[in-house]
């Protein structure tokens, strides 16, 4: 899709993005069919606040917040985010290096958030720094585990009908 | 003090009496509740104080399962997510795949598959106007008047893709077969009744003073608190927002079509109810037009390979789906699975702003906001 | 020979001959069995205790909306106007405490089947459960995922299991309808 020497630096939305946040520190790229624009966890609040605030860019609508999974490179949080009043959709992609999936939370900007951070950090064990209720949503309260990681598997018929011993050292 | 309870005066003044905040637990169980979802209610006297949701008692482990199925295969489980309009949500799906793959879709594969999410979007939107009635108090009619159309649609699913709720009838690619020669009169007839049970529902629920007291001014609210909370749907555009995936963002074949969308004023229950059912109105304008728009010709792409093996591809595809904004985030990375399928249901977000909308108003009132919300647990557990 | 004599004239013993309908008039074997009912005087019938409070329990069962999932949409289209219920004296009921069957409908998971076993043990006896669809009898199409209870049948015990994703309301009607021959045949051995 995106070759490395034709790329041009500021696709699409990134442009305008990059016009109105002189400052902000992001490395955009194209996906299937938007714009995506890579920052780190230190820089996202900053990014964020200035979409959300300048009233040229207005991305008053968090849509989707996505955890991901990238083995060997850590966990990655995805955030889509759309203008009402422009009609522009991008999407922030913040990697986190692996043993560390520290992220600042966007619940005082988006209340929508509040759910979304919490699923996504009981999937994968991302941790949402600040955020007001970091309880368990979709499993059990009391359950430590993140069925999401690569690493969790999922259990053949013959386990779980009581048939088979599961695979020794791993237990739930 | 005497032992009569007549001849005991107790001073009520307003800050004398000592009350005591009671926990209700709306539980996952209650007829009232649409699917297992539970909330624990404090009440202090009738009015609602605190609300707490409590979601999960459906995670059945959609994306984790998406994970480990091929392309084709892990349809089956996006079906049941929205399990009231089991099209729509194959259309988010298969756009998803197409758009990674880069897989062209016949015209005429088009216009069945709007058709079908149409009628998927009528059928559910009959159901909500069926739950909600009961909620409100008409406890059998709404649904016997809901199931009327919902049957006959049903009917025509099972003759043309085979299964009445979750037919698989969408592909990567197109829809599997053909309609049957029948079909264009059979659709019209469906048409004009459905129509006729708009006509029922707003006799029965609209002209019924009791209902238009309960719902108007309960709950009412502000674009910018939805927008904000992300709720998208029926719900934003009764705060008077005329937003619609369909029409700020065209997918398929809706910038073709012509359709209005009906809003609201104050984002109370009762506009929420009315953009409801005005939009099935719409929706049957739009089947119409289908019929009238479809050319001949394949309805799969003929090019498909027998294993749909994708490289590289991320998108996010956003559909108009019956409950708000329906999500489909994919991410493939060789071979034929999908690595990573996120699932943006419009009910997770609606939900989220539960405890605003319910905190000051009474409890009876509580079950109807829930209600006025139209939730499906399939897609809030994922 | 005199009149008084003791042998009986030699008689052929009479053996009906039907001819050609021989087979259709050849009388039945009727096995020995209890009757369910005799009538001893004109308006007084006998009829044993059992049979009685089978055929009322089996015509008068009233289902817990018990509703999970997907499977629920399909029930409550059973008890609508085009597949009626009601006719089998099958009234949906919302409280636990009030019913005689549970119709689990819809996937049960890890999280919920504490409640489903409180409901169940909420209901008083003589109660039955019927397992409608595929994700109740075990797991159905979300069988390799770990928070998903293979079955409700782990937990409670299942009278009638109803296959199907979802099955068809006719087919639920089909389920209540083996549930009522199960009452009627069990009748004597459950008080």
């Amino acid at each position: 899709m995106s070759n490395a020497a034709t790329t041009e630096e500021f696709p699409g939305v990134a442009a305008l993005i990059h016009k109105h946040l002189p400052k902000a520190q992001f490395v955009a790229s194209r996906t299937s069919n938007d714009v995506d624009i890579r920052t780190d966890p230190a820089h996202l609040i900053e990014l964020v606040e200035g979409l959300k605030s300048r009233p040229e860019l207005a991305f008053d609508y968090l849509r989707n917040v996505v955890g991901l999974d990238m083995e060997a490179e850590g966990l990655e949080v995805k955030y889509h985010f759309y203008s009402f009043a422009h009609n522009l959709h991008v999407q922030v992609s913040v990697p986190t290096p692996p043993g560390n999936p520290h992220v600042p939370t966007l619940t005082h900007l988006y209340a929508g958030a509040d759910w979304h951070e919490r699923e996504a950090a009981e999937m994968f064990g991302l941790v949402f720094d600040g955020h007001p209720n970091p309880k368990n949503l979709l499993l059990e309260e009391d359950l430590r585990i993140h069925p999401l990681l690569k690493a969790h598997p999922l259990q053949k018929v013959e386990i779980l009908q009581g048939i088979e011993e599961p695979t020794p050292g791993f237990k739930f | 003090m005497s032992i009569w309870p007549e001849e005991r005066v107790l001073p009520l003044e307003r800050d004398g009496l000592n009350t005591v905040d009671m926990t209700i637990n709306v539980g996952p169980q209650h007829p009232a509740t649409h699917g297992v979802f539970r909330m624990v209610l404090t009440v202090d006297g009738e009015v609602v104080v605190d609300c707490e949701p409590y979601i999960g008692y459906l995670h059945r482990g959609l994306e984790k399962l998406t994970e480990s199925a091929d392309y084709r295969q892990a349809m089956g489980w996006w079906d049941r997510t929205d399990y009231l309009a089991g099209m729509c949500c194959e259309m988010a799906y298969c756009m998803a795949v197409e758009k990674m793959a880069g897989i062209e879709v016949p015209e005429r594969a088009e216009y069945i598959r709007v058709m079908m999410a149409e009628l998927s979007r009528i059928n559910s939107h009959f159901m909500f106007l069926g739950a909600f009635g009961a909620d409100v108090g008409s406890f059998g009619t709404s649904f016997i008047y809901a199931w009327r159309e919902r049957e006959r649609i049903y009917d025509f699913f099972e003759e043309v893709a085979g299964d009445r709720m979750f037919p698989t009838y969408f592909r990567p690619g197109g829809v599997q077969m053909d309609l049957p020669a029948n079909c264009e009169s059979r659709v019209r007839g469906l048409i004009s009744s459905i129509r006729q049970g708009i006509e029922d529902f707003d006799g029965l629920l609209t002209g019924n003073e009791i209902f238009v007291e309960r719902c108007q001014g309960l709950a009412p609210m502000t674009t910018e608190r939805a927008i904000n909370w992300g709720i998208t749907g029926p719900i934003l555009r009764a705060t008077g927002l005329p937003w619609d995936v369909r029409k700020a963002e065209p997918y398929s074949v809706y910038d073709r079509l012509d359709f209005e969308i009906p809003t609201g004023k104050q984002g109370d229950i009762f506009d929420r109810y009315f953009v409801r059912l005005a939009e099935v109105y719409q929706s049957t304008r739009i089947v119409e037009q289908c019929l009238e728009q479809m050319p001949g010709g394949l309805v799969l792409n003929p090019d498909l390979p027998k294993t749909l093996r994708i490289d590289k591809g991320e998108c996010y595809i956003r559909t108009e789906g019956t409950k708000g904004e329906y999500g489909v985030y994919a991410m493939a990375r060789g071979g034929n699975k999908a690595y990573r399928m996120k699932l943006r249901s419009p009910s997770f977000s609606n939900l989220a702003a539960l405890k605003e909308m319910v905190v000051g108003s009474y409890l009876a009132d509580a079950i109807i906001i829930l209600g006025s919300l139209d939730i499906v647990l399939g897609e809030v557990d994922k | 020979m005199a009149l008084n004599d003791a042998t009986p004239p030699q008689v052929k013993p009479y053996v009906p001959d039907f001819g050609s309908e021989a087979e259709r008039l050849r009388p039945v074997e009727i096995p020995e069995a209890r009757a369910a009912y005799r009538l001893v005087l004109p308006g007084v019938m006998q009829v044993g205790v059992d049979t009685v409070f089978a055929m009322s329990r089996k015509s008068s069962l009233w289902p817990m909306t018990f509703g999970l999932a997907c499977c629920a949409i399909e029930m409550i289209g059973t008890f609508m106007a085009n597949h009626d219920l009601d006719r089998f004296g099958i009234v949906p009921w919302p409280s636990p405490r009030q019913s005689d069957v549970m119709i689990v409908s819809g996937t049960v998971t890890k999280k919920m089947a504490p409640a489903i076993k409180l409901l169940y043990e909420q209901m008083p006896n003589p109660k039955y459960v019927i397992s409608m669809g595929a994700c109740a009898t075990n797991g159905g199409p979300y069988t390799e995922y770990d928070r998903v209870l293979q079955g409700v049948d782990k937990i409670i015990p299942v009278d009638v299991y109803v296959p199907g994703c979802p099955p068809r309301p006719e087919s639920l009607l089909d389920g209540f309808l083996a549930l009522q021959r199960k009452i009627m045949e069990e009748k004597r051995t459950v008080g």
